[in-house]
């Protein structure tokens, strides 16, 4: 019930309606912790914390034997996490995620910095150290990974001042960034990658050769993934790429196969290097994005 | 390929309203910001050429369906007729229903199955019979173009046919009239009918066959008018027409259909009149009856009664009528006779009805005959001496007062009352004359100057000129006789004017010398008259075997030679040809010689005559002779009847009549012999103070539904007497005769194959009752194929195809 309750409250179209961006975060997060009651993905690999009865669904090797011995009791050991993760959340601020299909869900860059605020939050609360940098054809700002609560604040204004501009240039823009975060970590790139796919993944590339983990939250608008149009419409590039006037009910299979292909390439590019891609639209609840960067969280204790 | 209806190929052009929308909609679009163009651009650069096929065709095929859709209604057929079973052919049919009189004829035991209604039931069975897709044209024809109840082909579906049922019986359109054949006529028009079935309402051009049509002529199948008694026809171009234009180029077949009695007998009265020009009050006068037979054989034991005066037609037609003479008469076959005359004294100036009336045969409309006789006080006529003497018989006009004013017996008097006057009293006469004429006060009650003989005078004043064309402009007429005293160029200049003047010709010179130089030379050339117009009433009545003899007799020594106008509004009832001894008794062709009388009608209603050699013994030996008293009172009594109104007129004419302004009333009733009253407006005459009367009204070109349109179209309508009557006191109640074309009662027929041969055709020819068995056993006529279902069946294939096209074209887009 929780979950569902959760749930509904993760739905960015309610989320959207909470201006700041703080409580909105928080908010997904909580909701999302409480949803999350029995994952296997709270902490089991840093220091002890609590023990707390075994339910059926717990994996048998974290019951703690000797409290079994003592009490005759199941019980399992819980831990506090090592603040030992340094995370560093790259958001796309270019101009094309403005794009708004649809006023009653969040534009591209809201929910990109919904997501990257939920993650700030879940990341801090977890006591790891997170970063922040925002980037267009260059680096807007970036935010050294830090753990203190002011270092959340000042993250989190930065994200609700961000302005969409320019064009998008990932390629040199994560070139830059792999120079620059110097120690290993986990990387979160959130973007709509509007840009040619193999300078997006050789960027993404070079972080894995400094032996960082990526996840890739690739956001898009839910009507770039379906394509829902009709009449004759002139369409308005963004970032100034002139424009086009089309049927684009006759043009939609086409204009689908192209994403399909372009996301199918990043897809490939992905997994080939190991890096997590998450496709997300921004009719999406934003549990997605937290529930991915759980399981690479848990993949990189586990690995 | 033609089409039924062509102009709905203009529902074709609503292929402008896809077109439209296609392009329409490559300028109406929104406008949205979209940030994924790049793939946008790849799609839109990889689809473009695929869709802009795909919307070509989808257009294409719109177009298509519209087009294909516009020319199934305009409805296409083959041009020629093609194989199809008989219940499949569409038939063309022409009904030409004759509805002279002589359809009249009674062929049955009843008064009421008469010839006419055979053909009318005749034609009723033939719109029965035709069917669904069949087209008609029905047409009733006389001697004139009758009133159409339709001008083009009407198609033969239920509704239609019930139509045509309908208008079969209304007479406005189909009823029997009064009127002659005029079979040559209507198959000069059927080319005209026939090629409105044809695609567009043209003849089909050449190499394309016309439409199979059937004509139906439903007539008595008269000879008379159309082919002599050879089998030929009387006018021969026909039978190129028949040929070419029927047969060939629009391939009609003819199919007669003899409505009449097998052995028709009939009698006409052809013609009733006064033996007398002009009928004087209290003197004798003779009316004179014609009758013929015009069948095979002699017909005894008729009686032919004489009316006079009787008021009401009903009494004449329901024999209550009290006859003024009864003849008995026997008339061999084929012979045309003159009754004997009724001879009659009117008491009483003005006009007088006379009818006569000819025991019963079957057609009876024709036994009737009806005639007014305008009786006169006197004939006044003024004779300008221009050569006066005071020695008997010396002056120019004494012989011609001698032979006008003559009585014909001693106890009744002259019915021409003449006075001589000189050149110089001629004004004073005028001015009297003219204002008698007009109206005027100072001649109230007394008879006006008739005709004014101008004898050799020298030339006439300027003055002299105008009183005399006022006088000759009010009905009037004149007679210019000349003489060795006449000016030719004064006339020429003051009388001629170049064709517009009262002279009828131009004088050019003397010819010959006078009668005492003729005298005293053997070898002068003398002049023999002959006649120069057959038609001229004058002229006519020298044509008889011992009349011409009166011509031959006289010479003449001298006349004016006489150039006539270019304008041919002269004719010429007498020439003179020059004689020589050989051959005196030769035969001369009227047109032949120099002329030596020459009239001219002029102004509204007046005529002049000019005689072109004297009027005493100066210029020829007429004098003594019997041709100059008869001519010259017949000449003179010819003109002194008042050319208007004319009392006596055919059916189809037009009776016109001039009311002065004291007469005047805003409606006059014209009392028809049916004893209907119709209403007639006069009219003013431009610049008079006079008003015209016509009736019926000038003919109209509107096609008008009312009586009245159908009166004006056909003139006047039917034999008898009708009354002109006004609420105005001062108006006289005026009466007219119309009478029929006597022609017409000449029931002898013709066969088809007689016609057929004349023409040069192939006929056909059906009693009435095998009218349909003839249009439903072979069809006679062939069908054409119609396309519209197969064009039908290609917009269901185009819609389909259409849809199935938009669907997957569709589902691609979706």
């Amino acid at each position: 019930m929780a979950g569902e309750v959760g749930r509904k409250y993760l739905d960015p179209k309610t989320l959207t309606k909470i201006s700041r961006l703080d409580i909105r975060a928080r908010l997904v997060v909580e909701g999302f912790v409480t949803g999350l009651h029995r994952s296997p993905y709270h902490g089991f690999s840093v220091e002890f914390a609590e023990h707390r009865e075994y339910v059926p669904g717990d994996d048998i090797k974290h019951i703690d034997w000797k409290v079994y011995a003592r009490s005759d009791r199941y019980y399992i050991k819980q831990y506090e996490e090592e603040t030992n993760l340094t995370a560093t959340i790259l958001l796309d601020g270019s101009e094309s995620m403005r794009y708004q299909s649809d006023p009653s869900l969040p534009s591209k860059l809201d929910y990109g910095c919904t997501v990257a605020a939920s993650l700030l939050y879940l990341i801090l609360r977890q006591r790891d150290a997170v970063g922040l940098v925002t980037f267009d054809e260059e680096i807007r700002k970036f935010i050294p990974p830090a753990s203190s609560p002011s270092h959340r604040n000042l993250m989190l204004s930065e994200l609700e001042n961000l302005v969409p501009r320019e064009r998008t240039s990932l390629g040199p823009v994560l070139h830059t960034m792999a120079d620059r975060v110097k120690r290993k970590g986990l990387v979160i790139l959130i973007s709509d990658l509007l840009d040619e796919p193999e300078k997006v993944l050789s960027g993404l590339r070079h972080f894995r050769h400094r032996r960082h983990e990526v996840i890739v939250f690739h956001v898009l608008d839910v009507a770039e993934r379906t394509f829902p149009f009709n009449a004759m419409t002139r369409f308005e590039g963004l970032e100034a790429l002139g424009h086009v006037i089309c049927d684009p009910g006759a043009l939609r299979a086409a204009y689908l196969e192209e994403l399909e292909q372009f996301m199918g390439e990043i897809r490939h590019g992905c997994r080939t290097d190991r890096i997590d891609y998450v496709p997300l639209d921004t009719s999406q609840p934003l549990d997605v994005a937290l529930t991915s960067y759980l399981a690479t969280r848990s993949g990189m204790k586990l690995s | 390929m033609e089409f039924v209806n062509p102009f709905l190929m203009l529902g074709g052009l609503a292929i402008a309203a896809p077109i439209a929308i296609f392009l329409l909609s490559r300028f109406r679009y929104r406008t949205v910001e979209w940030a994924a163009l790049t793939f946008l651009l790849r799609a839109v650069k990889k689809q473009q050429r695929r869709l802009r096929l795909e919307n070509l065709l989808l257009l294409l095929i719109r177009c298509l369906i519209l087009i294909a859709f516009a020319v199934a209604l305009a409805r296409p057929r083959a041009v020629s007729p093609v194989e199809v079973s008989p219940d499949e052919k569409t038939q063309n049919v022409v009904v030409l229903i004759d509805t002279s009189y002589s359809m009249s004829y009674q062929v049955g035991s009843s008064a009421e199955e008469t010839a006419h209604e055979r053909a009318r039931s005749a034609a009723k069975e033939i719109v029965g019979a035709l069917k669904d897709g069949d087209r008609v044209l029905i047409r009733a024809f006389d001697d004139v173009a009758r009133l159409e109840a339709s001008t083009v082909p009407r198609n033969a579906n239920d509704a239609g046919r019930k139509e045509l049922l309908q208008e079969l019986d209304d007479d406005l359109f189909y009823g029997a009239r009064a009127r002659g054949t005029s079979l040559s006529q209507v198959l000069q028009q059927l080319p005209g009918m026939l090629v409105r079935f044809e695609p567009n309402g043209i003849r089909p051009p050449e190499g394309r066959p016309p439409l199979a049509k059937t004509v139906f002529v439903l007539t008595d199948a008269q000879r008379q008018g159309l082919l002599d008694e050879e089998g030929k026809l009387l006018e021969p171009k026909l039978a190129d027409l028949a040929k070419k234009d029927l047969e060939t180029e629009l391939g009609a077949t003819l199919v007669l259909i003899d409505c009449g009695a097998d052995q028709p007998r009939n009698l006409s009265v052809t013609r009733l009149g006064t033996r007398e020009a002009v009928v004087g009050r209290g003197l004798p006068c003779h009316v004179e009856a014609r009758v013929k037979n015009w069948s095979n054989e002699d017909i005894g034991d008729l009686t032919l009664k004489y009316f006079v005066d009787v008021d009401e037609e009903v009494d004449l037609e329901g024999g209550e009528a009290e006859p003024q003479k009864i003849v008995s008469l026997q008339v061999a076959a084929g012979e045309e006779l003159l009754a004997e005359p009724l001879s009659y004294t009117f008491e009483t100036p003005g006009l007088h009805r006379v009818a006569v009336h000819l025991s019963s045969d079957a057609l009876t409309v024709d036994n009737w005959r009806h005639y007014v006789v305008d009786v006169r006080e006197h004939v006044r006529v003024l004779l300008v001496d221009g050569e006066p003497s005071n020695e008997d018989w010396e002056g120019e006009t004494d012989f011609l007062y001698e032979y006008l004013t003559i009585s014909v017996s001693d106890d009744v008097q002259s019915l021409i009352s003449a006075e001589t006057c000189t050149e110089a009293e001629l004004g004073q006469k005028l001015s009297e004359a003219v204002s008698a004429a007009s109206g005027g006060e100072a001649a109230q009650g007394q008879e006006s100057l008739d005709v004014v003989v101008l004898a050799n005078v020298p030339s006439l004043s300027p003055e002299d000129s105008a009183l005399l064309e006022d006088f000759v402009k009010l009905g009037r007429s004149v007679i210019f006789a000349l003489g060795s005293r006449v000016d030719a160029k004064a006339y020429n200049e003051f009388l001629y004017r170049e064709g517009r003047g009262l002279l009828p010709a131009e004088l050019v010179r003397v010819v010959g010398g006078t009668s005492a130089d003729a005298s005293l030379d053997e070898d002068a050339p003398a002049w023999v008259m002959h006649v120069g117009d057959r038609e001229h009433p004058v002229a006519g009545l020298f044509t008889d075997e011992d009349m011409v003899t009166h011509l031959r007799d006289p010479s003449i020594f001298g006349f004016f030679e006489a150039k006539l106008p270019e304008s041919g509004v002269s004719t010429v009832p007498f020439r003179v040809n020059q004689t020589v001894d050989d051959n005196v008794g030769a035969p001369v062709t009227e047109e032949q010689g120099l002329p030596l009388l020459v009239e001219r009608p002029f102004g509204r209603q007046g005529r002049v005559g000019l005689w072109l050699t004297s009027a005493d013994a100066d210029w020829n030996r007429l004098v003594p002779y019997v041709f100059n008293y008869i001519f010259w009172r017949e000449y003179v009594l010819y003109l002194a009847q008042r050319a208007r109104p004319e009392h006596n007129l055919d059916v189809g004419g037009q009776y016109v009549s001039f009311i002065r302004l004291e007469e005047f009333a805003s409606k006059v009733q014209v009392e028809t012999p049916e004893d209907e009253e119709i209403s007639v407006v006069p009219e003013k005459v431009d610049g008079e103070e006079l008003y015209r009367l016509t009736f019926p009204k000038e003919q109209l070109d509107t096609e008008g539904g009312d009586e009245a349109d159908t009166l004006n179209r056909d003139g006047l309508p039917e034999p008898g007497f009708y009354a002109v009557k006004s609420s105005n006191e001062k108006f006289q109640t005026d009466y007219f005769a119309v009478a029929l074309d006597g022609r017409e009662g000449n029931l002898a027929k013709f066969s088809g194959q007689e016609l057929g041969e004349a023409l040069g055709v192939q006929i056909r020819e059906i009693r009435p009752e095998e009218v349909v068995p003839s249009l439903t056993a072979d069809g006679g006529v062939g069908g054409q194929r119609e396309y519209w279902p197969e064009l039908l069946a290609l917009v269901l294939a185009l819609l389909v195809s259409e849809s199935i096209l938009a669907a997957i074209f569709g589902r691609r887009r979706r």
